[in-house]
């Protein structure tokens, strides 16, 4: 059992091979038919095929692109020694390496000369992100709808996969929704006195005192109130218009007084009765905004012993609160947009859709993000006749003509055309082009800049692109890299999930400036270009008072965040940021498994194989349970071979990060014992604390690039990747180490390589 | 079964008539004011993450003088009205060569009985799952088809488990062997889909309706227009728009037909409540309301993610859920778990209490539904498959021989339970993942 080299020292052997420029030569006839015949095909063959796999193929040259998946498989069983099973007879590690290093080859290595393949993308439609940045970019409001949408499905690590994100019935209801609330924020329709008229709905008021909801009103019994809040949209004269009614009583009407915000109350005397309740209105001055306004009842009354019993109760009830206005729209209040509809004075028919059509072909063309024909443009724009045939305004049939817009298909997926023969490649288009680059750097809409480049068709210019990228890289919108990219290669979103044991005293304005300081941390390497080594050991970080004192770093006040230095700590990259620690911790200790796992996944690019079936259960007697440290337990659980062949790598990486607990503050014991940040990786190199294991990490810079660039390449184009994109992959290595690392390179590779500026045509 | 007798003229009658009817010539009322028709059946389907403590969990004793287990036993009270099931699999949950991730697996066939293709991408495939298999056959009777909700939208970075992709441990129901159906947990939201924002007055949401039937079929014509430009793959996932518009406009067009509900009142914050009580309760709420209401007959709720590591400290349980599951057969562990346990079964109660105390018919809405409570792992620590927790609330018109612990022979597919509630709403499904029968032992 000793002495056997692990699955996973086999991985960064073969790993290391490959890096290598020489690659050993296994001649399939001579040493790996005969390994599969001794071994393997008593089982997997044509015949018996168990599992559905065959390993009994005469030759071999077609099978790897047939049936990949199968052969996937193989390659993991085989180093993974699930297979041959226990019962049967083992081959030499000799022999397994051997065989493991030719499927690899057959797998993974592709001769770049001879395969350009770009790959194909199949249609991305936008996730939460990208739908609240392209309204926001879009329409210039604040409105979030996405935060309402059901998550996106995730594959390849990312939300933003095509072939991965579906789209269920309740998503296209909440589009729908979506669709028409931003039509209304962004057009004003008021009514036919030039008036728009908002219900504030009943079950919106908080009730104060005394009243409920009966017989479709807000009914007192006694004096009592109730409050909600409203939004005014422009400054002006308004009125509340109120729907009441009441049950006299005694020698006086009803009494109401109305109060918006704590200004003078208005009083009146309701005559109306509550089974035929009017209007009453309240005329008001109000500035744009959130209001909030109280009805109230203040004069109740009750005599039993009256004589007619229909006089004996005094109450009051209102039935819908309207607030109608404002009596003027200040225009400079008003967006160029809404002066135009409003300004349209057109007939119901052709008239009318030929104004709407002036109008939306520059939204449309925006929205769909490419140019558009006026066949389509006229089919939206028609719709303005349907409200108009329903006596509503011009300014309603644009708000029905937005929102069907904004439930196109060609807004919701970004669309990139099949045209060409099947298996060909083209150049993605200008304007597919735009699209790429904008929501790979701002998960969010092209701007006019690169509408107009695209339409002038000189984005696909080398210069041009990469002046474009250094432009997007600054402007404030490459936030969206930080939120779309960052947060998901660290797995920064789990973040939000995770619930620290009371013990830890885990505030959510914590969890909160942990996100702050690796998003700035992230957004810091991007801006300013820095290499992207920092990751790993850079010596700054971002930090406010709160946090600070988190990492007992001295001098930090207040809750504004700044750079600091690291210099003189122990902390280093992200690795031993807060966020990180916490997110790979149990809610009540470290896990040196799962930061160890999330190191290798995330950052050596390696990701560990699952468990295997049946993990064999513990030796009760061995395990100790309160006599050795912790490490100590995680140390007997790696005694059986089958679990020490992964946990030999994920655990030591682990427990180089022990000196920071579950939610990353610095230790040096665990309880009653000391921390033991030592450790040994299946290569041999040792490291006595964090400091030591992240220069080895830092090492393994050439790694921990390709970590990076195939997250990256992943999250730009929105599928998973292929064999055939490790010649891109390559390309991109040489010239990034070529410019030190630096980031801005790694993006501009990114965009330049072929998988991103062009595509395979697929099958019909 | 007697009791199909008295449905199958609903079923005779087509859409549009029977009941919806009923609806027009009662607007604006309760539905079942005056109905001399008898009231439909419901089914909902409860699932919590990681199994549960078995010795805990399963009874002594079976048929109806069983000896209450520890866990149940908070749901003593309503003891006529349920029956607890052993003996149930979902044997697709196993691994059956596709190695780890039995959290993945367990929510994914808990309502298919099907294997789920094993990938963290592209690819997701399982079966069409018990709710939507009814869905399909009579959604279309009622406003909405059928309700998914959750308390969680569930982890979406990174793997979830073991290679699977994180839709197949997020959720339980799935429209096709592709598509989930995504669940809202906003109550608020999920309050306002079935009875509308109240912002509205019926004659604005006539006129928003008029406008979206028009708004849905132009845009479905451009769909149709830019399928042509498009590849294979490209069309697949346009064929999910296609069919998302198509239900929308059902909707819309249901809308039409049926008068409108009342809409009932519940006190709704505005995002979802930070306490995990609280939102049990209002899904709870919503589910029932929707019931009663007959604004659909179809639900599932998510109590949890698959392999969700929630903490419970409102039990004193400070540890994830999940980690805790791989207790080792260690007493403290298993105890902490059994609290778990203990307090969910105690918000299962809120809901059989609150279903209870809507009368219906001659009995309440209870009596007409049929309620799994229930996972698709038993031993969580062993990642077992079968002998799961399942219990059944409610007869179904009194179809189903409550007040009992029923106990099968082993290996019994929980398919088989599905098959024999698609009976009770008249859905026609001839199997469903791996059933092999109906399963009679429920039957009066």
């Amino acid at each position: 059992m000793l002495g056997r080299p692990t699955f996973c020292l086999l991985a960064l052997l073969i790993a290391k091979s490959l890096f290598a420029q020489a690659k050993p030569v296994v001649d399939y006839d001579k040493e790996v038919k005969p390994f599969f015949a001794k071994y393997c095909n008593g089982c997997h063959n044509a015949d018996a095929l168990e599992a559905g796999v065959r390993t009994d193929h005469s030759q071999v040259d077609d099978v790897f692109i047939n049936d990949r998946e199968n052969w996937l498989k193989v390659y993991d069983m085989l180093r993974f020694k699930a297979m041959p099973p226990e019962e049967a007879e083992q081959p030499e590690d000799a022999e397994r390496d051997l065989v493991a290093i030719w499927l690899d080859q057959n797998l993974n290595s592709v001769d770049c000369d001879k395969v350009k393949d770009p790959g194909s993308v199949t249609i991305r439609r936008l996730n939460r992100l990208e739908y609240n940045n392209t309204i926001r970019d879009l329409f210039g409001i604040q409105f979030r709808p996405a935060d309402d949408f059901p998550s996106d499905d995730v594959g390849e690590g990312f939300d933003n996969i095509g072939d991965v994100l579906t789209l269920s019935p309740l998503l296209m209801e909440k589009y729908l929704n979506a669709a028409e609330q931003v039509a209304e924020q962004v057009i004003y329709a008021p009514n036919d006195d030039n008036q728009a008229e908002n219900l504030i709905a009943l079950d919106q008021f908080n009730v104060n005192r005394s009243g409920s909801l009966v017989d479709g009103g807000l009914r007192f019994t006694s004096n009592g109130d109730a409050t909600a809040s409203f939004e005014v949209p422009f400054n002006g004269k308004y009125i509340l218009r109120v729907l009441v009614g009441a049950d006299q009583a005694g020698s006086e009407l009803a009494k109401m007084v109305l109060q918006v915000d704590q200004r003078t109350r208005q009083l009146m005397s309701i005559s109306a009765r509550t089974r035929t309740p009017r209007d009453y209105e309240f005329k008001m001055q109000l500035s744009a905004g959130k209001h909030a306004v109280r009805i109230g009842f203040i004069n109740d009354f009750y005599n039993p012993r009256a004589s007619d019993p229909n006089q004996r109760d005094r109450n009051l009830s209102f039935f819908s609160v309207k607030l109608v206005g404002p009596e003027v729209v200040p225009q400079d209040a008003l967006s160029r947009l809404q002066r135009e509809v409003l300004a349209v004075r057109a007939e119901e028919g052709p008239e009318a859709t030929a104004a709407a059509a002036r109008i939306l072909t520059p939204i449309i063309s925006r929205v769909f993000r490419r140019d558009v024909d006026s066949a389509h443009v006229l089919a939206y724009s028609n719709l303005v006749n349907l409200a108009m045939g329903q006596g509503e305004s011009f300014a309603r049939g644009m708000q029905v003509s937005l929102s069907s817009i904004l439930v196109s298909p060609r807004f919701l997926f970004r669309v990139e055309g099949n045209r060409g023969s099947q298996g060909g490649i083209r150049d993605i288009d200008p304007y597919e082009l735009a699209s790429r680059l904008s929501y790979f750097l701002w998960s969010s809409t092209p701007d006019d800049r690169l509408l107009s480049l695209a339409f002038s068709g000189d984005l696909v210019k080398q210069r041009v692109l990469e002046s474009e990228i250094e432009r997007m890289l600054i402007d404030p919108k490459a936030s969206g890299l930080v939120e779309g990219f960052a947060s998901q290669w660290l797995n920064l979103r789990n973040l939000d999930e995770v619930t620290p044991a009371p013990k830890f005293d885990f505030s959510d304005s914590l969890r909160e400036s942990m996100k702050t300081e690796t998003s700035m941390f992230f957004e810091e390497v991007m801006r300013r270009n820095r290499s992207i080594t920092d990751f790993l050991d850079g010596k700054f970080t971002f930090v406010n008072e709160e946090l600070a004192e988190h990492y007992d770093l001295p001098n930090v006040s207040g809750p504004e965040f700044r750079l600091v230095s690291l210099v003189n700590t122990p902390r280093y990259g992200v690795l031993t940021q807060g966020s990180i620690l916490t997110l790979t911790s149990q809610p009540n200790r470290t896990s040196p498994v799962i930061r160890g796992k999330w190191i290798m996944e995330n950052i050596l690019g390696t990701r560990p194989p699952d468990p295997p079936e049946d993990v064999p259960e513990i030796d009760e007697k061995k395990a100790e349970s309160g006599e050795a440290s912790f490490r100590k337990q995680l140390e007997i659980h790696r005694e059986s071979p089958i679990c020490a062949s992964c946990h030999n790598h994920m655990d030591p990486l682990g427990f180089g990060f022990e000196n920071y607990d579950a939610i990353g503050r610095f230790r040096v014991k665990d309880g009653q014992f000391d921390v033991d940040p030592t450790g040994i990786l299946p290569t041999g190199e040792k490291f006595e604390g964090t400091e030591q294991l992240v220069a080895i990490l830092r090492s393994r810079e050439r790694e921990f690039a390709r970590a990076l660039t195939t997250r990256m390449l992943t999250f730009a184009l929105g599928r998973g990747l292929r064999y055939y994109d490790r010649c891109a992959i390559d390309k991109i290595l040489v010239e990034l180490e070529r410019d030190k690392f630096r980031f801005h390179s790694l993006v501009k590779q990114v965009v330049f390589s072929d998988p991103f500026l062009k595509r395979r045509i697929d099958g019909e | 079964m007697n009791k199909l007798d008295r449905r199958t003229f609903l079923r005779g009658t087509g859409l549009g008539v029977g009941l919806p009817l009923l609806h027009a010539m009662n607007p604006n009322t309760s539905v079942f004011a005056a109905a001399p028709e008898p009231p439909p059946n419901r089914m909902a389907f409860v699932f919590f993450p990681n199994g549960a403590i078995m010795d805990s969990w399963k009874p002594a004793g079976d048929g109806d003088s069983y000896v209450q287990s520890d866990t149940l036993k908070v749901l003593e009270d309503f003891r006529s009205d349920f029956n607890v099931i052993t003996g149930l699999a979902q044997d697709m949950g196993r691994a059956h060569g596709d190695g780890a991730g039995d959290h993945a697996r367990c929510a994914s066939t808990y309502l298919t009985g099907a294997h789920p293709y094993k990938t963290s991408a592209a690819d997701i495939k399982v079966g069409v799952s018990v709710d939507q298999a009814a869905a399909e056959q009579v959604g279309s009777r009622t406003r909405l088809p059928s309700l998914e909700l959750g308390l969680r939208q569930g982890r979406n970075a990174g793997n979830c488990d073991s290679g699977y992709s994180c839709a197949y441990s997020n959720n339980v129901s799935w429209k096709t062997e592709n598509v989930p159906m995504a669940k809202e947990i906003n109550p608020r939201l999920a309050f306002e889909r079935i009875f509308g924002t109240g912002e509205k007055t019926d004659e604005s949401r006539r006129r928003r309706d008029f406008y979206r039937k028009s708004v849905l079929d132009l845009v479905r014509q451009d769909a149709q227009a830019l399928v042509e430009q498009l590849g294979k793959d490209d069309r697949q996932k346009l064929d999910e728009y296609f069919q998302s518009v198509r239900e929308l406009e059902l909707r819309v067009q249901r809308a039409e037909e049926l008068a409108n509900i009342e809409r009932p009142e519940l006190e709704l914050p505005e995002n979802a409540p930070s306490s995990f009580e609280e939102h049990m309760h209002l899904m709870y709420d919503i589910i029932a309301l929707a019931f009663q209401t007959d604004s659909t007959r179809i639900s599932t709720l998510m109590l949890g993610n698959a392999g969700s590591n929630r903490s419970y400290k409102m039990v004193g349980v400070n540890e994830g859920h999940h980690q805790l599951s791989h207790h080792r057969n260690e007493k403290p562990l298993m105890d902490k778990i059994r609290k778990i346990d203990l307090y969910l079964a105690e918000g299962f109660k809120y809901f059989l209490k609150k279903l209870k105390e809507m009368p219906e018919g001659d009995g309440s809405v209870l009596d007409n539904s049929m309620i799994v409570y229930g996972s698709g792992l038993s031993d969580a620590n062993r990642h077992n498959h079968h002998d799961l927790p399942i219990v059944l609330a409610g007869s179904a018109g009194k179809t189903i021989q409550t007040g009992r612990h029923i106990v099968l022979s082993e290996e019994t597919p929980l398919n088989n339970l599905f098959l024999s509630m698609l009976d009770r709403l008249d859905a026609d499904v001839k199997s469903i993942g791996d059933s092999t029968g109906r399963l009679t032992a429920i039957d009066t």
